[in-house]
Formats: C-alpha cells, sequence, structure tokens
C-alpha cells in the first residue's frame, strides 16, 4: 500500500489573510517533511468559493511550491476540476506539463468535475452538462500531451489545429486519475483505463465491491492514454503512542472536517439533475442514515479510520490492503484544529511504527 | 408574519395524494443570507430562496394550497428550510389542524397554481413566479429538504422540522422567472438556479422534533412526543 497526504486547506474563521498564509504554510512544512519519510504523494483539491472549508483555488501554484522543495514525492492534483467555465482544456494541458517538467516527471492528474452549486452556479455551469465535458478532457488531455497538433469541435469549447506545449515530461504522460464519490464513477475510471482516486468515505464493504467491480472492468478499458489502474482511498490521520489522545485529538478533528462538509451547498439541493445523485462526499447510504437520527445526534467515525495508536492503525490499514487497495491518502487537519506540532509528531510516528509493516 | 401555535404535534402522517408541487429556487443577492435566520441555525454559501407551492385539489383535508418562502440553512450537520414567509388557502377548520400539528400557517388566501403549454405560474401575496418551458426529468432527481416553520408554544418561539415527504408520478423542470417578490425585508431572490413543476404524493410527516431557534439542535432539540 502506497501513502499520501491529502490537502483541503481549510481555514478557520474569520479567514484573515494571516489565517491562510499560516495554512498554506504549515501544509507545506508537512509536505517537506512527508517526502523525507518515505510518504509517496502530496495530493491538493481545487475548490472555489467554499469559505472555510477549502481554500484551495489555485493547486497548480501550491503543488509547484511543493514541487521546488522535496525531491521525492509525488505532487498530485486532487482534483483538476474539468469543466469549461473553470479551467480550459488546454489551459489544464499547459499547466500540467510545465508542472511535470518543473517537478521532474513526480505528476499526478487527478481529473472532477465539481459537487457543489456553490462552485458551479459561481461560473454559470449547466450541471447536466459536466459528465460530458469530463469525458471530452479524460479523452483530449493524452492526446495533448502527445505532441500531436489536434484540433477540436466539443460541447463546451472549441480549438482549430495546434500543438499544445511543453509535453510533460513522463511518457506518455503524467498518470490519469477521476476523483470517486459517486457510485458508478468507478466504473467510467476503469471504462477509460484511468485510476480511481477515492475522495469519499466509504466503508470496507463498498470499497471492496467497487474495487472488485473496477479491477473486472479495466480489463477491457478502451484506454485514453496510458493506462493507470490504480485505486486509493481517502482517511484520516492521526497516530498517538496514547489510543484515547489520539480518539480526541483525532476525533474532534474529523469531527470538524465533516460538520464543515455538511455546510456545503451540494449541486443536488440546489438544482435538479440526474447528473448529481450523491451528496458529495456522503455516500447516499450514509446521507439518508443521518437523516433519520434526532437534529443533535453526532456522526460517528467511519469504519477503517486511521487515528488511534500505531497498533490500531495497522490493523485498519491491513483490513485496506486486504480489499485489493493500491493506496490511502491522508487529511492531516481540519480547520487547524490540530496544533502544528502534533501534526508532525503524528506523521514521524506513523512512518516509523506503521508505514514499514507494509514496506517490502 | 402570523406564526400558528403548535397545540398537538402531529402523532400520525397524513397522505395527500395528486398533489401539484411547484418549487423554484434563486439565489440570494449578497452575503446577508444569515440575518434572515435564528442564532441556532446555519447559512448556506451562498443562501437559497426557494419558493414552494403546494396544491391538493381534493382528498382528506378538500381543496388546499400552501405557498411558502424558504431560506436554506443547515441545523447541525442536516440541510434544512427555514419557512420565512407563508399563506394557506383552505377551509377554516383544515387550516386550522395543518397549522396547530405542522405549524402550517401565513395568511389566509391570495394563493394560485396555473398550468399552460409553455409555463406553469405559482403566486401567492408575496410573490409570482413560473417556471419556464417545463421538460421532463426524472422523479428521483428533485429534492425536497426538510422544512422548520416556526411556532408559538408555551414555551415559547420554536420551529417545528417538517420533514416532507413528496413521491412524484412526473415532473418537469423549467426555467425560474419571478414576475413579483415583495422584498421589503431584505430578503432578495436575484439569480435563478432552477425550478420544478410536479404532480405527485405529498406525505405531511408525523412530527418528530421541535427545535428551539436560538440554540444548536445538539442543546435545543425536543421529542414532539412531549407536546402531545
Amino acid at each position: 500500500v502506497r501513502f499520501g497526504i491529502f490537502f483541503e486547506l481549510s481555514v478557520p474563521p474569520p479567514y484573515s489573510g494571516a489565517d491562510e498564509q499560516l495554512v498554506y504554510a504549515n501544509a507545506l512544512e508537512q509536505a517537506v517533511l512527508a517526502d523525507e519519510l518515505g510518504f509517496d504523494w502530496v495530493w491538493s483539491v481545487e475548490h472555489h468559493f467554499l469559505e472555510g472549508y477549502s481554500h484551495c483555488s489555485a493547486p497548480e501554484v501550491f503543488l509547484t511550491a511543493v514541487a521546488a522543495r522535496t525531491s521525492r514525492i509525488r505532487v498530485g492534483h486532487g482534483a483538476v476540476v474539468c469543466v469549461p467555465e473553470m479551467n480550459h482544456p488546454v489551459r489544464v494541458a499547459e499547466r500540467a506539463a510545465a508542472l511535470d517538467i518543473v517537478s521532474g516527471g513526480r505528476l499526478d492528474v487527478g481529473t472532477a468535475r465539481s459537487s457543489t452549486w456553490t462552485e458551479l452556479g459561481g461560473f454559470a455551469v449547466d450541471p447536466d452538462l459536466t459528465k460530458q465535458t469530463w469525458d471530452e478532457y479524460v479523452h483530449v488531455l493524452p492526446r495533448m500531451w502527445s505532441g500531436e497538433a489536434l484540433s477540436w469541435e466539443g460541447i463546451g469549447w472549441r480549438m482549430p489545429e495546434r500543438r499544445v506545449l511543453p509535453m510533460p515530461v513522463q511518457r506518455p504522460h503524467p498518470p490519469l486519475w477521476v476523483t470517486v464519490t459517486t457510485p458508478g464513477t468507478e466504473l467510467d475510471a476503469a471504462d477509460r483505463g484511468i485510476g480511481c482516486l477515492g475522495v469519499a468515505a466509504v466503508t470496507f464493504a463498498e470499497q471492496e465491491r467497487r474495487t472488485a467491480e473496477y479491477r473486472r472492468r479495466i480489463q477491457l478499458c478502451d484506454p485514453v492514454g496510458g493506462v493507470n489502474d490504480s485505486v486509493t482511498t481517502q482517511n484520516f490521520l492521526y497516530c498517538h503512542e496514547d489510543l484515547d489522545r489520539a480518539a480526541e485529538v483525532g476525533g474532534r478533528m474529523a469531527a470538524r472536517f465533516a460538520l464543515a462538509n455538511s455546510h456545503l451547498l451540494w449541486t443536488r439541493e440546489a438544482y435538479p439533475t440526474s447528473a448529481y445523485q450523491s451528496l458529495g462526499n456522503l455516500a447516499p447510504s450514509a446521507a439518508a442514515k443521518r437523516e433519520t437520527g434526532a437534529p443533535g445526534d453526532r456522526a460517528p467515525l467511519p469504519e477503517g479510520v486511521a487515528i488511534g495508536d500505531p497498533a490500531r492503525i495497522v490493523d485498519d490499514i491491513r483490513r485496506w490492503e486486504g480489499i485489493g487497495i493500491d493506496g490511502i491518502n491522508f487529511m492531516l487537519n481540519a480547520l487547524e484544529d490540530v496544533p502544528q506540532e502534533d501534526v508532525l509528531a503524528s506523521l514521524r510516528l506513523f512512518a516509523a511504527e506503521v508505514m514499514p509493516k507494509f514496506r517490502p | 408574519v402570523n406564526v400558528p401555535h403548535l397545540h398537538r404535534p402531529a402523532p400520525e402522517q397524513l397522505v395527500l395524494e395528486g398533489a401539484q408541487v411547484v418549487q423554484a429556487t434563486f439565489e440570494h443577492a449578497g452575503s446577508s443570507g444569515g440575518s434572515f435566520l435564528p442564532p441556532g441555525l446555519v447559512p448556506t454559501i451562498p443562501t437559497l430562496v426557494t419558493l414552494l407551492v403546494i396544491h391538493v385539489p381534493d382528498g382528506p383535508l378538500g381543496t388546499v394550497t400552501v405557498a411558502q418562502v424558504r431560506v436554506s440553512c443547515r441545523s447541525g450537520s442536516r440541510a434544512r428550510a427555514l419557512v420565512v414567509d407563508a399563506s394557506i388557502d383552505a377551509a377554516p377548520a383544515v387550516a386550522a389542524r395543518l397549522a396547530e400539528a405542522w405549524g402550517i400557517g401565513g395568511t389566509r388566501g391570495g394563493t394560485s397554481l396555473t398550468r399552460s403549454y409553455h409555463q406553469v405560474v405559482a403566486s401567492s401575496p408575496r410573490f409570482e413566479v413560473a417556471v419556464v418551458r417545463p421538460h421532463p426529468i426524472g422523479v428521483h432527481d428533485v429534492q425536497y429538504v426538510a422544512g422548520l416553520h416556526p411556532v408559538l408554544t408555551g414555551d415559547g418561539p420554536r420551529l417545528v422540522q417538517v420533514e416532507l415527504r413528496v413521491e412524484l408520478d412526473r415532473v418537469e423542470r423549467g426555467r425560474p422567472v419571478l414576475h413579483r417578490f415583495e422584498r421589503s425585508d431584505g430578503l432578495d431572490p436575484r439569480s435563478p438556479v432552477a425550478a420544478t413543476s410536479g404532480v405527485g404524493t405529498v406525505t405531511l410527516p408525523a412530527v418528530r422534533f421541535v427545535l428551539h431557534p436560538d440554540l444548536p439542535p445538539h442543546l435545543g432539540t425536543e421529542p414532539a412526543g412531549a407536546r402531545a
């Protein structure tokens, strides 16, 4: 199992410039340490207008800073929003290629289509079209990165024949992924030969089902470029020698993230469409279960969360490993709830006591 | 505005078949959406203003039309819509029953729902909105968020949580066009989002919870049964 760290760059209110600078500085320090400790990826999201939840609207800038400060760890878009109103596909290809060059061929490119009305509405996007435009992006990006001249007449954009430059270092191109929240997206990934970048809380059973379906289906794929047959999940990480302390600190962090997440305005809540069936990072079953409780009930931690002492986390990761995933990407903090020194200590302890159990 | 007294929270659900349901959603202009909410609720970004009209031509209550102006919010982690203005057309006894059991109240009279080939128009004393050029979509594509209805009780103001269930037989989505809206309180539905017009079964559920408007839900939730 490979391990990554995953940044939303959430900022506690009142969102002063100083708060944002601290969040970015802390994240960069965490990324540098993760590189030194042997983690495999640093991912960062792309979100717009999501006050508090994520102030990471220019991930290519943040990831460039990570690449400049590190030497080994891969840097990943988790993910680029593939909607023409937000990111023209040529600009996506150009920026990614440049980052692949700057990082020395360490880039992974996740793709997404945005889940919130806050973002789609802010860019006047038609939610009915985002799945189609995403599909165009994943087909055209590998062609742009190949160096061939191409023209395009698409749903949301057009281009007369041009060569898109520069070309990325990695050949045929940086690994492509798609973020998976809505059930069924793993099949879209498999059909196109791209990786599943899990960004939703799912159960062991649900992840096992999705992974098995993906593995079966990708055998028959019509790849959009180089095949990336990988599945990752997302998780929290707070590792501490004292189990109770870990549960207290990590549990509070996870709860704060869950609350901030639940305050987002999901597309389905605003705009009736079959194109958005799930409520963001909550699986439909979890969202339904939440509605049956009393208004004041707090949601329990999902199963398999890497919050605990090293032994407990090893056990959980063994279960994830057993269902066939290739990697786990950890969120280290939420709204700066955990002091930076504790985040760094958690990373060090994980690298010393947990990571070796999963390395040859 | 005509806040009803909650005398006896509904202990059982009430099923209303053949209901016509129009829901039109706009973004509130500006960042003041939170000013329409009591301290116990959290605003969404952006704030959505939803105009909801339910017309039941016949059934156990006779002919009833309810029109509400709702503001999107969160109660703890849950998506909710606070009713900030309402009106109702119904026989007096029916209106009284809806008010005392579910907190469905408001000004009396002035609601309507009309359909033509190219649009559906819904109106109340507060607004008139059209669903323009409607076209069919999936019956499961529309979400109706649970409402919070302001009421008065012997213990003071409260919010009744009404988890409206709408099972549609058919539904169309169109462009929402606001013909009229009374903005004197500052609520300003401006950017159109979407509008739907559907026909199906509306279920007013048994009331499970009553919320203190000034407290977060983990402190201010009261089981409705205690007030029965």
